[in-house]
């Protein structure tokens, strides 16, 4: 189960950013958006600033594979919360203490996107490494893991590969607890 | 009798300390001053002032008095940015920004002849250092200027007096410039031509709008445009004010001078250019076309083959406009703009294409006020005769999320909307669109962009919200792209083209 998207054969096919549409449209399909989900995005890659905040002010979202993909899953009432290591001090009227959200915009629906940003080794002596996007909704669990992180799509190889529901509800609790802990030690700054 | 009065108007918003004044006009005229500086009732009179626009706190203070004594509350104002006037027990402080003059421009001088008085001399202009806040809604909004100036009528707007004070635009053309001041110094109307005598030579002839007493005491003279030689004088008729100066040759040019008759001083005069070989062609209209705003499109008119030139953005903000039927209709007349500056052929790249459209009684039933808006637009835009071919690019899997019905229906009432804006345009073969397609693309996208389709014109447009959406969302953003972005955004639209579904709507 799952895609394989080889850099190679797009690279030689002559449309990089097909790669782009190719890994949305798998993620939207094991994904399926409709009104009302919340997805739980976990990426230690993810610049929330560079590749949602900024594309989604200056009306570029396809710019970024992140803005574009956070554009396709934003139905109405649609939540986000994501947790990654990159900086996050570029948030517009970033608030005092995490969650952080992100400017809302009608061009993602208006959906509510919440930060948290981890730092490695505080947390249970753990590091922070997968990636995965998990959806809790009306039509229940769904998820898929990534490897290696999207951010930098167009220059890799990259791997898809959808969950089971019995994994997807074991890393939505370990999401839940890194998302607590986040909040509870607020960014674990002193 | 001395006709030397001075109006001052000044347009203010309140402050915590009193007034501020965010344009100030004075202007000399052709009237009997009063005895004393005089506020007009309503209009300052016993503090109370004008209000134009309530729910924007703009008002309107006017009083009329001799040059003199205006000029002393200019002088005072401008230096101090401060003018305190006392009615009884009420007390209205006025205030304004830092001021520079602006200096004369080389423009500004083409007429001026050195060493002599012009007739019609430029407005002094004061220029703020920043833009006014308070006002940001006039800046950005050239109507809402025009409701002020009376020039256009809105029924939540009063306008200023007296009539005409101002020219047309220019209050939006001063303000747009930081200028916040302007003190117009007194001239009077005149007008001249050069027509063919009988004797084949040229006379010059032409009208001054003054006085009975300015008439009788002065005469017109016409001199070569560098000043060395005399053509002709002239009396002015007393009772027409109408004067003519035989010139020998057509000069085209020249210098026109009020003499003082008891003196031979000149008072004034200005260099004149006249323009030569003026064709008007008669427009004979047969038909019209009438926008949901009321607004008519001759549609034989004078639009058709004009170039829209590319702009390079348009904002729109709703609540900049003084009520909702006006925000509808600036909207609408800026995407007519850039849908005609994209020239014959026009691509809406838009995944969710125009949104639903759905069918009543056989007639076409739009399913948001965006979708009228731009319909409207798309009507006004193709009653000038220069859209021949549209192609809406979508992706269905978006689209339909949005649509009641099934694809087929969905398609069915498109060919419904082709339809109807055909048949609108029915009788006027250069409205009529050649073609109307609408492509289904395999691939997901999500940015909206307008694209010229054509060979000529390479104009492509970033648009922030989906064509069904920016009436409902308050705003609406459209950026045309640089080159680079440009030729990037027409390569991927393109291939959506090439291998996409296309279906013909007409």
């Amino acid at each position: 189960m799952g895609v394989y998207l080889h850099h190679v054969s797009y690279y030689l096919r002559g449309a990089i950013e097909d790669k782009t549409v190719d890994a949305i449209n798998y993620i939207t399909s094991i994904l399926s958006p409709i009104d009302g989900n919340k997805y739980y995005i976990m990426d230690p890659y993810l610049n929330v600033v560079d590749d949602i905040q900024y594309p989604i002010k200056e009306s570029k979202v396809e710019n970024s594979i992140w803005s574009f993909l956070i554009a396709e899953l934003a139905m109405p009432d649609t939540a986000f919360k994501i947790i990654t290591r990159e900086p996050v001090d570029g948030i517009f009227e970033k608030g005092p203490h995490p969650p952080y959200s992100l400017p809302v915009s009608p061009l993602i629906n208006n959906a509510k996107v919440d930060v948290c940003k981890y730092v490695d080794k505080k947390y249970c002596d753990t590091g922070m490494h997968d990636r995965f996007i998990l959806r809790d909704g009306n039509e229940g669990l769904a998820g898929v893991h990534i490897g290696p992180s999207l951010a930098d799509i167009k220059d890799k190889d990259v791997s898809i590969t959808p969950y089971s529901a019995p994994t997807v509800a074991t890393a939505l609790k370990a999401f839940s607890d890194m998302w607590n802990a986040c909040i509870t030690n607020k960014e674990w700054k002193k | 009798m001395e006709f030397d009065s001075s109006l001052l108007s000044l347009l203010t918003t309140p402050t915590s300390n009193g007034e501020e004044i965010f344009f100030a006009y004075r202007k000399e005229v052709r009237e009997r001053p009063p005895d004393e500086i005089t506020w007009y009732r309503d209009r300052g009179d016993k503090g109370i002032a004008k209000s134009l626009w309530k729910d924007k706190n703009i008002k309107q203070w006017l009083l009329i008095g001799n040059d003199m004594e205006v000029h002393k509350i200019w002088d005072s104002l401008l230096s101090t940015k401060r003018y305190t006037i006392t009615w009884d027990d009420v007390e209205v402080d006025f205030s304004l920004p830092e001021l520079d003059m602006v200096p004369e421009t080389q423009e500004d001088n083409f007429r001026k002849i050195a060493g002599i008085k012009v007739i019609n001399p430029i407005p002094v202009l004061y220029r703020r250092q920043d833009y006014p806040a308070q006002v940001d809604f006039l800046i950005d909004e050239k109507s809402n200027c025009s409701f002020i100036q009376g020039y256009l009528y809105h029924p939540s707007i009063s306008p200023m007096a007296p009539a005409g004070l101002l020219p047309e635009d220019s209050l939006f053309n001063y303000l747009k410039d930081k200028v916040v001041a302007v003190y117009q110094p007194r001239g009077f109307y005149y007008d001249l031509r050069e027509t063919s005598g009988s004797e084949g030579n040229t006379i010059v002839e032409g009208f001054i709008q003054h006085t009975k007493v300015f008439r009788e005491t002065h005469l017109v003279e016409i001199r070569t445009l560098d000043g060395a030689k005399t053509l002709g004088r002239s009396s002015i008729d007393i009772t027409s004010g109408k004067w003519q100066v035989p010139i020998g040759p057509k000069e085209g040019q020249g210098q026109f001078l009020i003499v003082n008759r008891s003196d031979e001083a000149i008072t004034s005069g200005e260099k004149y250019y006249l323009i030569g070989n003026i064709n008007i062609t008669p427009n004979i209209v047969d038909t019209v076309f009438t926008d949901l705003y009321g607004r008519r499109v001759y549609l034989t008119g004078e639009h058709h083959g004009n170039k829209y030139e590319p702009i390079e953005s348009i904002r729109w903000d709703a609540s900049v406009h003084p009520d909702s039927n006006q925000a509808e209709i600036e909207l609408s007349d800026r995407i007519t703009h850039v849908l005609l500056s994209l020239g014959s052929d026009v691509v809406i790249n838009d995944p969710f294409l125009l949104g639903d459209i759905l069918e009543k009684d056989g007639q076409v039933k739009f399913t948001s006020q965006s979708q009228i808006i731009f319909v409207n637009a798309l009507m006004n835009a193709m009653a000038r005769g220069i859209i021949k071919n549209i192609t809406l690019v979508g992706y269905w899997a978006k689209a339909r999320r949005f649509v009641a019905g099934d694809q087929k229906i969905f398609l069915d009432n498109y060919k419904m909307l082709a339809k109807f804006l055909q048949s609108i345009f029915a009788k006027v073969p250069k409205a009529k669109l050649e073609s109307f397609k609408l492509v289904l693309s395999n691939q997901t996208f999500h940015d909206r962009y307008w694209i010229s389709g054509g060979l000529g014109t390479q104009v492509c447009y970033q648009v922030t919200n989906s064509t069904n959406g920016p009436f409902e969302q308050n705003e609406l953003s459209i950026r045309q792209q640089n080159e680079l972005d440009s030729f990037k955004e027409r390569t991927k639209i393109s291939r959506r083209i090439q291998e996409g579904t296309v279906i013909n709507l007409i």
